[in-house]
């Protein structure tokens, strides 16, 4: 914390608490974030027994927000992880096999960022139809270039790396080189990229969300919470400024995060 | 130069080839095929059969690609049968739309985010640039639409400055002056979270340019610290810059799909959203075709550009 800064260390914190508070929803005295009651509808913040008033619907929205803090992290984390495994395994073996190989893995990396990634995610939701595991797959999809070259750039140097050769000329087998001594080394890589992309997926989730082709309802993330608000934001702005809020600070805690993270597993690197 | 353009030209054939062919299997791998979906779940088998047969989807798969590159070439995208108008008409009217406000949102992403690196490059350790670098810090993780919501409330509903959505005024719009006021917020908006970006690239290329031994060499025989920032180190950390410039072209292209959606702007973003919830596929198809192949274009202005400005690539 002390190299953050208070000002960022307690973005980080405010972001730590608001993921750790929507872990331990259930087991709050909150309200039910399903339960709708209409003659209790857009109650204003602070208004009694709801801190953060209600929705639409009458439906408490700090519950809401809580529960779709959790969707909506969920979904980020989930997508991040399959992306840095998909991208890692192609940007490791790329960089490990070099010569043919190297050049059909990444040209074909190449031609997934020929579009510009939020339209490629949209064409990919287009095939698949909306939803939020749809969404999921898009923005996966989209984000395996940025693991596959990060991942691939470290590993060319860690293939022609002594330690390898050894283990090569000692009879190590490729899957031996490549799970014993490539992945353990790539493993700050890989965490430092991951943590970044989280930030940008769980925008880009809520996005999607946002635009009606992530959560659809009853189903409710922070992105399609800001959606429904939108429509009376005239008269009630709270109902959609809180959820982008929500989102702000998740996506400033982990960036934040990642940033200090990166600095301190990569000091050479820092900006 | 002239050899160079004329390499990367040639290298863009099997890249469009390439691009094609990816969209092209993509909309294969929608479930059922493009007759069905576009006929619904109540359609009679023999309609859709006819509809197949209208589409050519009972030919083999490469005959189907290539009547399809070679309709794209003629510059037939088919028909939007949501719109019940050729897709080409659609896709070209609203690009144009999409691509006025990229446009100012890329003006905006070049001047705040070039602007804002250089000031925290010549300021290092000032609180000017710590409050700065906060900002860049809060623009990455701002979510564009929420931005844009904020934006509305504050600029259009409560000031009254600025109007609130929409390309034209209802009445009397039309003017040029009537659509730069209506483009001030959403490119805003779509241009901030662009800008923080490049500022914080454009930070860091320029305390790398600085750290130089030819920047010492230039203070030590006494060249004024402004023209060692402003000639030496803006122009090639700017250089340095100018690829990420092009994707930052690429975010704001997808990025307008939000932007779009929020100010009610009449381009291809939202018209990618409209056609995907009408099952329009012939419809996204065009529109995600045009953007990614402008996209390319884009990219390759970018590298040639880069070529241009620094003489170390020419060999």
């Amino acid at each position: 914390m002390k190299r953050l800064g208070w000002f960022r260390g307690s973005f980080v914190m405010l972001a730590a608490l608001l993921a750790g508070l929507s872990l331990l929803a259930p087991l709050l005295p909150l309200a039910n974030p399903d339960a709708v009651n209409l003659s209790q509808r857009l109650l204003p913040p602070l208004a009694e027994g709801h801190l953060l008033g209600t929705d639409t619907l009458g439906r408490d929205i700090l519950a809401r927000l809580l529960s779709g803090t959790r969707l909506s992290l969920a979904v980020a984390l989930a997508a991040a992880a399959v992306s840095a495994f998909f991208g890692t395994t192609i940007g490791a073996l790329a960089g490990y096999l070099g010569g043919l190989w190297d050049n059909v893995l990444m040209r074909g990396i190449d031609l997934l960022m020929a579009f510009p990634y939020l339209i490629f995610a949209l064409a990919l939701v287009a095939v698949l139809g909306p939803g939020l595991d749809n969404a999921l797959i898009a923005i996966s999809v989209v984000n395996i270039p940025f693991f596959a070259r990060t991942v691939r750039g470290v590993a060319v140097g860690l293939a022609r790396r002594q330690f390898v050769e050894a283990g090569r000329v000692l009879g190590g087998s490729h899957l031996r080189m490549l799970f014993r001594h490539l992945l353990p080394n790539l493993i700050p890589t890989v965490t430092v990229a991951a943590t970044t992309t989280f930030g940008w997926m769980l925008l880009e989730t809520a996005g999607l969300s946002f635009l009606g082709l992530g959560a659809q309802p009853p189903q409710a993330d922070l992105g399609s919470m800001l959606a429904d608000g939108r429509k009376l934001m005239l008269v009630h702005p709270h109902v959609a400024l809180l959820p982008g809020l929500v989102i702000f600070i998740l996506a400033a805690g982990i960036n934040l995060f990642g940033d200090a993270l990166r600095d301190w597993l990569d000091p050479t690197r820092k900006d | 130069m002239t050899a160079y353009i004329f390499k990367r030209l040639l290298y863009m054939v099997p890249v469009l080839l390439a691009v094609t062919f990816i969209l092209f299997v993509l909309m294969k791998l929608v479930p059922g095929d493009a007759a069905e979906a576009m006929l619904g779940p109540y359609a009679t088998p023999e309609n859709v059969e006819r509809l197949r047969e209208d589409m050519q989807l009972d030919q083999p798969f490469f005959v189907q690609y290539f009547g399809w590159l070679g309709d794209i070439v003629r510059g037939d995208l088919g028909t939007a049968y949501s719109l019940d108008r050729p897709v080409r008409d659609e896709v070209l009217e609203r690009f144009g739309a999409t691509l006025v406000l990229a446009g100012g949102a890329f003006l905006v992403c070049c001047l705040l985010g070039l602007g804002a690196g250089f000031f925290l490059a010549a300021r290092e350790h000032g609180t000017g640039a710590k409050v700065v670098t906060l900002m860049t810090l809060a623009g990455i993780s701002l979510p564009s639409f929420w931005l844009g919501l904020l934006f509305i409330l504050l600029f259009a509903v409560e000031l009254h400055w600025l109007p609130a959505g929409g390309m034209y005024s209802l009445f009397g719009g039309e003017t040029l002056g009537d659509l730069l006021r209506h483009l001030v917020l959403p490119s805003l908006a779509l241009g901030l979270v662009a800008a923080a970006v490049t500022a914080r690239l454009m930070r860091t290329q320029m305390l790398e340019v600085l750290s130089q031994g030819y920047i010492r060499t230039a203070r030590a025989k006494g060249l004024r610290e402004a023209k060692v920032l402003g000639k030496h180190a803006f122009i090639n950390g700017f250089i340095a810059v100018i690829p990420v410039l092009g994707l930052q072209a690429g975010y704001v292209l997808g990025g307008a799909v939000y932007i779009e959606t929020i100010f009610q702007w009449p381009g291809i973003g939202r018209m990618l959203v409209q056609a995907i919830q009408a099952r329009d596929l012939l419809l996204v198809q065009g529109g995600v075709l045009l953007v990614g192949v402008s996209y390319l274009f884009i990219n390759l202005l970018a590298d040639v550009l880069q070529h241009a400005l620094d003489p170390r690539l020419k060999q």
